[in-house]
């Protein structure tokens, strides 16, 4: 520890704190201006200048560092001169043009002139009076307001890692400028901009700050759940925003937090229930409705409910089925990936969801990014990757069939065909355990079946993995290195894998490799499935399948708990969503309830679904947005936004978070745990559970919820029960290892960027950015098909074809096309087979 | 003119630069092989107890700082030569190298042998075309001779050279700037610390010199610390220095004196006194960051510790003299105009400091200033000193500070005339 001294006071520091920090900790208040925590500093502004008892000059607080027998001063009457000067020399090119400016109410520079009794001005200089920068989608940049902090630059670079913003020019005509094709549009430079320099061109002239009111909530677009702060005026979110330091994502958010919300507000939100397309009474759909579906009960009838909802909207939902319609025909589209891949965590390591917190992949030494882009399918997991990438150099190894942000940034980029994903986990899993490296301390504590795992690595033909994988001998083994020799190591993996037909494979090679690295075996770290939709984690606790009752709990195992606990015979068997299509088509269901999905752009096969959901007899769909499906059903239930409603939604590490309402429901819209309770009601004669009635019941019956979370009441969030597996419970697997069949044209159906699901696409702010789906192909391909930017392709697979535009992409090998699902426009789904995201297509001019 | 003892430039030949023949003819090479027979930290203390100085502009003793280089840390470490030379009025180290190229080529590898860093950069003034293909073929034909890459004249050590042509901007020439433009970065100037020497390039340890410093290092492994010593009389300053004369003098050109001759024996000698007849004003003596000296400093030894005793600095050594007709406020105004254009940007002083200064310089050199404007002026320079996050916005201040000690009656009738009285 190192003493000094602060205004006479006695600090205790450790080393490596600066004085700032050093005088944080004991009240005392230094001015700043470029100072924030979150980045390295700057010591730009000169605001936070204090004088050192033996020093001629005097030193900036936020980049000194606290030094043995230290007396600094903080307060003094030279101190106040140079702090006013300092402000005045900063308004000499300012235009102070408050009135107007967006920042005014909550800007730095008026509150440090306030704070600093700066009342005058009376320097003069050239005029630079830059233009305003507004070529740039979303943001605005006004030069003249500029403080140059580069706390925007900062963050981009160190945090988001994007690298987009930078200093251009020189002296007072410096400005901030961008690299707009590396600009994530995350909008983090408009929240830490001190000033009204960096704007966000959607909230510009909207609000003034003090006209706002503030709900703190969480951000369900992805599964991170990252900490907001709705601000809204006359019932409408006029802008979000996060703190800094109140949850993992440390203030930060991205594009789907920052700016996508303003799809709430679309005009396509249904207001009013529909029945037969009329606009109807609350009581009249939910009567025809709770009739129409126990009029069909048991086999007749079939759910699929969504990763939208909240917690205890899926849990009822599932409840509403089993015990009140007498059928366990529920699913959702987990079933395409994220339950893929829990059935073989749950299976092989009792795994439900993460194995730790997301900010143990920040402090881990060594990442392993598999199958998945976390750049757009959780962006705060590539902020936890930039963290351990740049602050703790950790080693990034990055497996990708495209060569996406993070290929860029990795020490070791393996790039595999198609296919191959459960031989690239073997292969690396092998050459760890054959040069050493393994875990073997963690092996022997966990592992059941250790003779076994030793005997499938051993049967890995490494030859076999380089020619299926198309990686090479040099790098399997730099990456095996890599993660091999780190002290702890996290795995990541996503939604290119789960979403294959490698999915089941895939992950089983994965957990054995986790296993081989003992990645769940300590305090940095872990193993972190992941899938873009913001509550995947919180459905798949809710047993929404067939297969798994609440808490993942094998549904024969459990169905004589529950049966006791609900007072109710269980169902037996259940059709899954492919079995649903069928049944629909056979016609065997006669009638389907959609709680928030939309399975016409949603799921695989998307056409088909299409065909039978025109057939079947009694179609009631429960939704936000109206659109196509909409149009089809028989009943239509408008919905709750999550910013609208109560309720509880579970993170990807297994955080779960209380929502708040930020605004009254759009129209008569009801909260969904209000319309499935009344629904209960009605089809069982029991009265309609509140939602403190299924919270509890959820907590107690599903298990995996621990007792902390029956306080969720008093908190904004808790943790679920930690990830302890008993000894000797974890098993290594024997995965198939397939090579997949050459193509000569593939394309991977993913998540845009830009959008979360498909409801995101009604936003105004990302349409600026992808308004229509774009298939990104890489320039070979195109070359061949004889089309450039902006031509349109016809590509025929499997179930079907679409048509759309293309975008010629440096991160498409050749060979390799990408298509968002997120629009129903160029709805690729359409194309896709069940349980596989990527097909052979055949692609023409369109 | 006396006949000083030639080191730097000896070799020198109107419109020639020395081959690596004539360079070895003389002595050339020979402190290198005399270098590798010592150990580095031997190597280390004799440029230590040799005095010399840093030649860049602060006149921080060389061996000191490679004293302070981790020369045993293991990985990468690198030594950066700063060849930046954008001082206004400061033309030396080109005239260096065009008369002798080898002797920073050898100063390089011994320095890279003394602090282990076999890995070197130079990096050279964007507009030094010429002394580009000089250091080129000077780096060709010592790899071709053995004096660099592997294995160097047998010793097991290796060591290669890199050059780096610069984007070309002044701030380009502070070291943290450099490696930040060394590395593709913006030459913003980085926090210290991390000195260099402990994060430097590609965040390894790293050791910055300018190339006079360096060049010296061959001649004082060769002949010795006290033959070094006693090529000067200051004890503070030992060597010779390159001076560079421009201005108003006679004869604008670049000597090789000993340190610590008069400033009166570089304007008369050297300089050949002032055009057309005319009388000494004042003149900077290091470059444009340092305060001016006047007629009154004629007799002050031109050294690192006497400039410093009467308020100015060595710097550069590149004298700018100014006759009696020229107008001090004028001067200050263009050299100032030069630094506020010249900042990074980065800090608030000196970004908006410099551009308050220009504007405080520009009414009173067009007779619009008043007292209060004076009074601003002295308050300004207050402010901006000391304040900054680098040492360019200090040295802006050098002219500055100088011309309201020195000049304060020019500035005044300027002032009390409404025009400048030179008109
Ligand atoms: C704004 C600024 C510009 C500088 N320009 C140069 C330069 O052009 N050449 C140079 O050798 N040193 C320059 N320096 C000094 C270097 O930062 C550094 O001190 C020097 O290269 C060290 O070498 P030396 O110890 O051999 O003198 C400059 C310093 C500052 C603050
Ligand atoms: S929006 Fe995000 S990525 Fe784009 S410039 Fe701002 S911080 Fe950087
Ligand atoms: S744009 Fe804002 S955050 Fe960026 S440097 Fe300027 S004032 Fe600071
Ligand atoms: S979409 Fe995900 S990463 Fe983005 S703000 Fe929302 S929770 Fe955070
Ligand atoms: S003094 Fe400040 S603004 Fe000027 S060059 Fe140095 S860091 Fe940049
Ligand atoms: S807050 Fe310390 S220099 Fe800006």
């Amino acid at each position: 520890m190192i003493n000094l001294k602060i205004d006479g006071k006695e600090v205790q520091i450790a080393p490596g704190a600066t004085i700032l920090d050093a005088a944080e900790t004991v009240g005392i208040k230094i001015p700043t201006l470029c100072y924030l925590k979150k980045v390295s500093p700057t010591g730009a502004c000169r605001v936070c200048a204090v004088e050192i008892a033996g020093a001629d000059k005097t030193m900036t607080a936020c980049n000194t560092l606290a030094i043995e027998g230290m007396d600094v001063t903080t307060q003094s009457e030279k101190l106040t001169k140079i702090r006013r000067q300092i402000v005045e020399l900063l308004l000499v090119n300012h235009p102070l043009d408050c009135p107007v400016c967006d920042a005014g109410g909550e800007c730095d520079l008026q509150d440090i002139c306030y704070s600093q009794d700066v009342t005058r001005q009376p320097f003069e200089a050239d005029d630079v009076n830059a233009a305003t920068i507004d070529k740039w989608p979303l943001i605005q940049q006004v030069p003249n307001r500029c403080v140059m902090c580069e706390k925007c630059v900062k963050v981009c670079h160190e945090l988001i890692g994007s690298s987009a913003l930078f200093v251009n020019e020189k002296g007072d005509r410096a400005f901030i400028d961008k690299d707009l094709d590396k600009c994530e549009f995350c909008g983090n430079c408009v929240q830490v901009c001190p000033t009204g320099t960096m704007i966000s061109k959607p909230f510009k002239f909207k609000a003034r700050p003090w006209e706002l009111r503030k709900t703190p909530s969480v951000c369900t677009l992805c599964p991170a759940q990252c900490q907001v702060d709705m601000q809204s005026k006359q019932g409408k979110i006029m802008r979000v925003t996060s703190e800094d330091g109140t949850t993992i994502n440390d203030g930060n958010l991205c594009i789907g937090g920052f700016f996508a919300h303003d799809y709430l507000a679309s005009d396509q939100r249904l207001t009013t229930p529909l029945v037969n397309k009329a606009p109807a009474s609350w009581e009249d759909a939910l009567a025809l409705t709770a009739d129409e579906l126990a009029k069909a009960e048991g086999q007749a009838v079939a759910g699929l409910t969504s990763p939208r909802l909240t917690n205890e909207e899926n849990y009822l939902f599932q409840k509403l089925f089993r015990v009140g319609l007498g059928s366990n025909n529920i699913d959702s589209e987990a079933r395409f990936g994220a339950l893929r891949a829990a059935k073989v965590l749950q299976e092989q390591l009792k795994l439900a969801g993460a194995s730790n917190h997301l900010d143990r992949i920040g402090s881990a030494d060594a990442l392993l990014v598999f199958g998945t882009d976390p750049s757009s399918e959780v962006p705060a997991v590539d902020w936890q990757i930039q963290l351990a990438h740049r602050k703790n150099d950790a080693k990034l190894v990055f497996a990708n069939l495209r060569k996406v942000k993070l290929a860029n940034q990795s020490e070791t980029f393996l790039q595999y065909k198609v296919g191959s994903e459960a031989y690239l986990a073997g292969a690396l899993a092998k050459l760890i355990v054959d040069k050493g490296q393994a875990n073997n301390d963690y092996l022997q504590q966990f592992v059941g079946n250790l003779d076994e795992l030793n005997s499938t690595l051993a049967g890995i033909d490494l030859d076999a993995a380089i020619a299926a994988t198309g990686v090479s001998k040099e790098l399997l083994e730099e990456a095996a290195d890599y993660l091999g020799s780190a002290a702890s190591v996290a795995i990541v993996f996503g939604r290119d894998l789960t979403a294959s037909t490698q999915a089941e494979a895939g992950v089983a090679a994965l957990a054995n490799l986790a296993l081989v690295c003992g990645a769940m075996g300590g305090d940095k770290g872990g193993l972190f499935p992941i899938d873009e939709k913001g509550n995947m984690q919180g459905l798949l606790d809710a047993g929404t399948c067939p297969e798994f009752l609440p808490g993942l709990q094998p549904y024969a195992a459990a169905t004589e708990k529950f049966a006791t606990a609900w007072h109710a015979e269980l169902p037996q068997g259940g059709l899954d969503a492919a079995g649903i299509l069928a049944g629909i088509e056979s016609g065997s269901i006669k009638a389907l309830y959609l709680a928030g999905t939309n399975p016409l752009v949603d799921f695989p096969e998307s056409a088909r679904w299409r065909k039978a959901l025109t057939k079947v007899n009694f179609l009631v769909v429960q939704d936000i947005m109206s659109n196509d499906l909409t149009a089809l059903a028989n009943v239509v239930l408008p919905g709750a936004a999550t910013t609208e409603k109560r309720g509880s939604v579970t993170s990807l590490d297994n955080r779960v978070n209380n929502l708040r309402i930020a605004v009254d429901p759009a129209g008569e819209a009801r909260p969904d745990l209000a319309i499935i309770a009344d629904l209960f009601a009605q089809i069982t004669g029991k009265p309609a559970p509140s939602d403190t009635v299924v919270r509890q019941e959820m907590f107690e019956l599903g298990g995996v919820y621990s007792d902390v979370c029956q306080m969720l009441e008093q908190r904004p969030f808790c943790w679920k029960d930690a990830y302890a597996p008993a000894n000797q419970s974890l098993t290594a697997a024997q995965p198939e290892l397939k090579t997949a069949p050459a193509a000569d044209l593939q394309l991977l159906i993913g998540k845009s960027r830009f959008q979360f699901g498909s409801s995101t696409t009604l936003s105004k702010a990302t349409a600026e950015l992808e308004a229509e789906g774009v298939i990104e192909i890489s320039a070979d391909d195109a070359a061949k098909l004889g089309l450039a930017d902006g031509g349109r392709v016809t590509l025929t697979g499997p179930a079907g074809s679409a048509t759309g535009p293309i975008k010629v992409s440096e991160q498409q090998p050749a060979g390799l096309l990408f298509a968002p699902y997120n629009y129903a426009k160029l709805n690729i789904q359409q194309v896709a087979a069940t349980g596989s995201n990527s097909v052979t297509v055949k692609a023409a001019k369109a | 003119m006396t006949d000083y003892t030639q080191v730097l430039f000896k070799n020198r030949r109107p419109g020639e630069t020395a081959s690596l023949e004539t360079y070895e003819k003389t002595g050339g090479y020979e402190g290198l092989r005399i270098a590798l027979q010592k150990t580095p930290g031997e190597i280390c203390a004799q440029v230590k107890y040799s005095g010399l100085r840093g030649r860049g502009g602060a006149g921080f003793p060389t061996g000191v700082k490679w004293s302070f280089f981790p020369a045993d840390q293991p990985g990468e470490k690198y030594l950066v030569c700063n060849g930046d030379e954008m001082e206004p009025g400061t033309y030396k180290d080109r005239q260096l190298l065009l008369a002798d190229p080898h002797q920073l080529i050898e100063g390089m590898v011994i320095a890279a042998y003394a602090l282990q860093a076999p890995v070197g950069y130079i990096f050279l003034r964007y507009a030094y075309e010429d002394c580009s293909q000089v250091i080129e073929r000077a780096i060709a034909e010592a790899e071709a001779a053995g004096y660099l890459g592997k294995d160097i004249l047998g010793s097991g050590f290796s060591c290669e050279l890199h050059l780096h042509r610069s984007a070309g901007r002044y701030i380009l020439g502070e070291e943290t700037a450099l490696i930040n433009g060394l590395e593709g970065r913006r030459p913003n100037p980085r926090s210290k610390p991390p000195f260099p020497a402990q994060r430097g390039l590609f965040g390894r340890p790293t050791n910055v010199n300018n190339i006079e410093t360096l060049a010296n290092v061959p001649h004082i492994m060769r002949n010795g610390n006290a033959w070094y010593q006693q090529l000067s009389a200051p004890e503070s300053s030992p060597g010779t220095k390159l001076f560079g004369l421009s201005g108003h003098f006679n004869r604008t050109e670049c000597f090789e004196l000993p340190l610590g001759v008069t400033l009166r024996e570089v304007v008369q000698e050297y300089g050949g006194g002032l055009r057309n007849g005319k009388r000494f004003k004042a003149c900077l003596p290091g470059g444009a960051s340092s305060p001016y000296m006047t007629a009154e400093h004629l007799d002050v030894a031109m050294d690192f510790n006497a400039l410093e005793e009467i308020g100015s600095r060595l710097g550069t050594a590149g004298v700018t003299a100014f006759d009696e007709d020229t107008c001090m406020v004028a001067v200050t105004r263009n050299i100032n105009r030069f630094f506020a254009r010249e900042s990074c940007g980065w800090c608030t002083p000196c970004r908006d400091g410099l551009q308050t200064i220009s504007w405080l310089l520009d009414k009173i050199e067009n007779g619009q200033g008043t007292e209060d404007d004076l009074t601003m002026l002295h308050d300004q320079v207050r402010n901006i000193n000391g304040r900054s996050f680098c040492a360019l916005a200090e040295g802006a201040m050098g002219p500055v500070e100088a011309l309201l000690r020195l000049f304060e009656d020019e500035i005044k009738e300027h002032i009390r005339k409404g025009k400048c009285p030179f008109g």
